[in-house]
């Protein structure tokens, strides 16, 4: 797995596009938090306690549930320039087998994980004391799960598209297709549906990972609409395992 | 160990294409293979199965004497199949890196591949800076990095200049002269010829001749010969025993002998007839004519 992890990481060390889409989502992902007014509209929690322990985890969870389709995207142009650049074969050819081609791309996932979510914590740690709206220092890490969370939902968008760009082998089409499914296909499905059977689609269920901390003040009674936390989670692995096992076939059944 | 690469039967076909029908293929340790074909007759494909890149519809193959379908042997094999795939964003040094890591090998060996290559002037400049030349020799040098065992080159020489051609033939005879092994694919007759030990032949997946470079070119021989008296010279040619064919071609008799002919007893031979030659010349068939008499053949 180190060895995999190094393949990738010299892929990426030097690849302009990948840094700038990180800091990208970084700089968004800054701006948007620090403006009073953009927190206000989009979270029911007043501006002031925003970076206060340990909510602030669920705040900056909750923000960056909106942009996983950023780390997506990048996903899925990593792995169709593969097929562009014929450069599965020649990794095929090299020594790597089809499974570790598919594993490769799964650790990848879990790393820029990590990496951002890393950045979303110092961010949450630096502004929290700053900010100083705690009493004791055991607050400070008490919803940190809310970044474990997160890092389940943002995997679990990345694994989605690696399996649209595994099917589709070119980016324009498979960024498209994943987008009109992640924004709207889902969604229409999802209407002429009950609750009970749209809890379980994957985009909604990685949704349900971290839900709105407005609703969770006002202590709005769960309608039955999610899943509770622990099933949603292992919900979501479920999906990640799902894409992984659907891009392996794909792999292992096709020429490179 | 017998075989460095041991094929059989091996047999694709693309919907009604036949890529590939039943190629066998045995290579000894130390020998350079060629697999010869016109474009689209096989090449590639048959390469690409034995890297695994292509599954084959049929047939088996062992690497090393163990079945293939281990990924690890790859890693002791350096291979270049069609055209160089390479990161375009990272650099011709940085490419090497990621070919080291697959192989599990360290980087020490980068340095050396890229002297041979003579790429170490442009190392860190991008893959997509550089010139077709420039990037198969990057190919190259990537299957240099881990002291392969064999070597399997698809058209190695494809888009150098005539020097880079040169040089690159130097360099697979000097590796081969190391005692590795080496299958290389061309449809430069030229370059089997001057490079190979063993030939295959391919034509739209069919194998139509295999064998030493030197068997397959040795079945007939040919000399060339001249004189003054070119009437009195054919008639006289025409009674030598075991000739097969005698042929005129501008102020020339081409004579085809079904056995290895001695020039000097031939030479003795219209002497005594009172014919002076003044052209004698052993012409060894090229591979070229070959080639073009076995596809005609099997059309």
């Amino acid at each position: 797995m180190r060895r995999l992890l190094r393949i990738e990481f010299i892929k990426v060390r030097s690849y302009g596009a990948f840094w700038i889409v990180l800091a990208i989502y970084a700089l968004i992902f800054i701006m948007v938090t620090s403006t009073l007014r953009m927190i206000e509209s989009s979270l029911s929690v007043s501006a002031v306690t925003f970076f206060s322990f340990p909510d602030v985890w669920h705040h900056l969870a909750y923000i960056a549930s909106f942009m996983n389709i950023l780390p997506a995207i990048l996903i899925i142009m990593l792995i169709t320039n593969e097929y562009t650049f014929k450069t599965f074969r020649q990794n095929l050819i090299d020594g790597l087998s089809r499974e570790e081609i598919v594993y490769s791309k799964f650790i990848l996932i879990g790393a820029v994980s990590v990496f951002l979510i890393g950045l979303i914590f110092l961010w949450g740690l630096v502004r929290g004391l700053i900010a100083g709206h705690f009493d004791d220092f055991g607050d400070v890490y008490k919803k940190i799960y809310f970044l474990l969370r997160l890092f389940v939902q943002m995997s679990g968008y990345m694994s989605v598209a690696a399996l649209f760009a595994f099917i589709l082998k070119r980016s324009a089409i498979s960024i498209l297709l994943y987008l009109v499914y992640v924004v709207a296909f889902e969604r229409i499905l999802r209407l002429r549906l009950p609750d009970e059977i749209d809890r379980f689609f994957p985009m909604k269920n990685f949704g349900g990972l971290i839900p709105d901390p407005g609703t969770i003040a006002l202590q709005v009674p769960s309608d039955g609409s999610t899943l509770s936390p622990d099933a949603a989670i292992a919900l979501a692995f479920a999906y990640i395992l799902v894409c992984l096992g659907g891009c392996y076939l794909l792999v292992n059944r096709s020429d490179l | 160990m017998a075989y460095i690469l041991e094929a059989e039967n091996l047999t694709k076909h693309y919907g009604r294409v036949k890529a590939l029908t039943n190629f066998s293929l045995t290579v000894e340790p130390g020998s350079i293979c060629g697999i010869l074909g016109p474009n689209g007759s096989g090449k590639t494909t048959c390469l690409g199965i034995m890297l695994g890149a292509i599954k084959a519809d049929n047939g088996s193959y062992e690497w090393f004497g163990k079945p293939a379908s281990h990924h690890t042997r790859r890693r002791r094999i350096g291979a270049l199949l069609e055209s160089p795939n390479f990161y375009p964003h990272l650099s011709g040094v940085e490419n090497l890196r990621v070919v080291a890591a697959i192989k599990n090998r360290g980087s020490k060996n980068i340095h050396t591949a890229l002297q041979t290559t003579g790429l170490t002037s442009r190392r860190n400049s991008l893959y997509r800076t550089y010139s077709l030349g420039m990037k198969q020799r990057l190919a190259i040098a990537s299957t240099l990095i881990v002291n392969p065992e064999a070597l399997v080159l698809d058209e190695p020489t494809n888009g150098l200049d005539p020097q880079g051609i040169a040089e690159i033939r130097t360099l697979i005879t000097e590796i081969g002269r190391e005692g590795k092994t080496i299958i290389l694919a061309s449809h430069l007759l030229d370059e089997v010829e001057k490079v190979c030990t063993h030939v295959v032949i391919l034509k739209a997946g069919d194998t139509i001749a295999s064998g030493r470079v030197s068997d397959i070119l040795g079945k007939d021989n040919q000399v060339e010969v001249a004189s003054e008296n070119m009437e009195a010279l054919e008639s006289a040619a025409k009674e030598i025993s075991g000739l097969q064919s005698c042929k005129k071609e501008k102020d020339k008799l081409v004579l085809k002998f079904h056995t290895n002919v001695n020039t000097a007893e031939l030479n003795g031979y219209f002497f005594d007839k009172g014919i002076t030659l003044s052209h004698l010349v052993t012409k060894r068939k090229s591979l070229e004519n070959l080639f073009l008499e076995l596809t005609s053949s099997h059309a």
